[in-house]
């Protein structure tokens, strides 16, 4: 007995093709996977919206001319380090030094701007749409 | 003093659960009013579907496994021990290694087990792909083989219900694509009177197989296998000779059951099929492989009901909610039917399945599946 199957006469129907993965894709989902995928959705959105606010643009070309600033604040942060810069306790022991040390006369120059910067309203208004940022993709 | 639930078993079943119970109760793990514990005995979870494809050579053995730990949201603990006793008077579970681990809510996720030695000479004389070391060895005898007779047996009941139809029609593609589809014989047997126990599946499989030119022989339930003349015998009074003998093995549940003084007969649960507790105890659930519940033993249906089950948890460990969410009998499988094409089945207790044309987008969902699969187990989608 042959077992040769018969060649495919017709090329495959795409739009059937679609309907057929539709049809499997909704039936294999399950309620969570719906709820879920809505609230990725929901997240990218969301993060969509932040991430092309004129604010964050604005904060974007802030950092970028504040780069020389904070670098120094960093380089200084790491210098009362010493070798240890990497380790987070005697980074924070630095920072917490380094603004003891800008509200003392004669503070270095670099770091009352540092300090400033928080105060910026644009520097508030973006850290406020930062944290909404990670509050939806923590949901997400 | 926190509100504890305790799971055995870290399958699919038992990580689902535990993942989308933390996942809704973040702020209650944090604040220590809920404590989700997971005991399973294997340091690794196996994506199990993934084995037809390795006994094909279609999936690497390496990207089945992952670390349970890796799997699991971190506010829940992974004790890897074996759970030897349940007590359902003092609300503990005795695991192997000594701890007695107490719960207000206990889930029993311990899935289901081959037993080839049901079947005398099944062990020494069989190939199988419901391990990885199984698959393994399958995949090896199917590259060194030019042709022969070539047996399926099927002893019920056993997990994933339509594989045995996607192995036969597997293999007739990879003969097939190979050009050697003519030194082959391929004999598909099966326990009861029709192609498969579904309906719908046993229609679509015959008409294949008779399309196929493969050999279907139907109230054929393993007796005995005799390794070194190469023949399987039914309780019928068959006798199949054969060269490649692939069989999958009855199943049963895991020894905790018995052992407990919980399960039935075959060592299943027996379950409530709506809200999956475990008869005669309203603290102790069964989700997955382990339950009588006269459904599929199948991923997907572990999946759906540890969505059903993981609803009712958060509620009872939220603020003591009595369950309200009822498991329906929902499925999915999907049914390879070659190497590039596949069909599936959707039903429920309600609803039979019928089965679609098979066509090359559904097979790319499945193999595309097989690669994001992780992302359900950790509830992540």
């Amino acid at each position: 007995m042959s077992v040769t199957l018969p060649a495919p006469t017709e090329a495959p129907n795409l739009a059937l093709e679609g309907v057929n993965l539709a049809n499997a894709v909704f039936a294999s989902l399950t309620p969570h996977m719906v709820t879920r995928f809505g609230e990725v959705a929901e997240s990218a959105a969301t993060a969509l919206d932040v991430l092309t606010a004129p604010e964050i643009l604005s904060l974007l070309r802030r950092t970028q001319e504040l780069a020389p600033l904070l670098e120094q604040g960093l380089a200084l942060l790491a210098a009362m380090a010493g070798p240890d810069a990497g380790d987070a306790a005697r980074l924070a022991d630095a920072a917490q030094k380094a603004s003891l040390a800008a509200a003392a006369p004669g503070r270095p120059v670099g770091l009352r701007e540092l300090l400033a910067l928080r105060r910026e309203p644009a520097v508030q208004h973006a850290l406020r749409f930062v944290v909404a940022l990670v509050r939806n993709l923590r949901a997400a | 003093m926190p509100r504890r639930l305790l799971i055995v078993g870290s399958g699919t079943a038992g990580l689902m659960v535990a993942n989308l119970t933390a996942r809704a109760l973040h702020a209650q793990l944090r604040r220590h009013e809920v404590e989700i514990t997971v005991v399973g005995e294997r340091e690794d979870y196996v994506y199990q579907p993934g084995f037809l494809y390795v006994a094909f050579d279609l999936m690497d053995p390496q990207n089945l496994t992952r670390p349970v730990r890796d799997l699991l949201d971190p506010g829940v603990q992974f004790v890897r021990d074996r759970a030897e006793r349940v007590d359902p008077d003092a609300h503990t579970v005795a695991l192997a290694g000594g701890q007695v681990l107490p719960y207000d809510y206990l889930v029993l996720a311990t899935g289901s087990q081959i037993q080839p030695q049901e079947v005398p000479g099944l062990a020494e004389g069989a190939h199988w792909f419901y391990t990885l070391d199984g698959a393994i060895r399958l995949r090896e005898a199917l590259q060194e083989m030019q042709g022969g007779r070539v047996v399926l047996a099927v002893g019920i009941p056993h997990k994933c219900p339509v594989a045995p139809v996607e192995f036969t029609l597997m293999l007739d593609a990879w003969a097939r694509g190979r050009g050697v589809r003519e030194r082959f014989d391929i004999t598909y047997t099966y326990p009861v009177a029709r192609a498969h126990t579904i309906p719908a599946v046993a229609e679509f499989a015959e008409k294949e197989f008779a399309r196929r030119d493969i050999a279907c022989e139907t109230f054929f339930n393993m007796e005995a296998v005799d390794p070194a003349q190469r023949v399987l015998h039914s309780q019928e009074g068959s006798d199949v000779p054969y060269d490649l003998l692939v069989a999958v093995p009855p199943h049963q549940g895991d020894a905790l059951g018995a052992a407990s003084g919980l399960a039935g007969a075959g060592n299943w649960y027996p379950t409530d099929r709506q809200l999956l507790r475990v008869a005669g105890h309203d603290d102790i659930f069964a989700v997955g492989d382990t339950t009588d519940i006269p459904v599929s033993k199948a991923g997907s249906v572990a999946h759906f009901e540890s969505e059903v089950l993981a609803d009712n948890l958060v509620g009872l460990l939220a603020d003591g909610r009595r369950p309200g969410h009822a498991y329906t009998g929902r499925a999915f499988c999907f049914i390879e039917t070659g190497l590039d094409e596949a069909t599936y089945i959707s039903f429920d207790f309600l609803h039979p399945p019928t089965v679609p044309t098979p066509s090359r987008s559904i097979h790319l969902f499945k193999t595309t599946y097989n690669q994001i699969h992780w992302a359900n187990l950790k509830a992540v989608i």
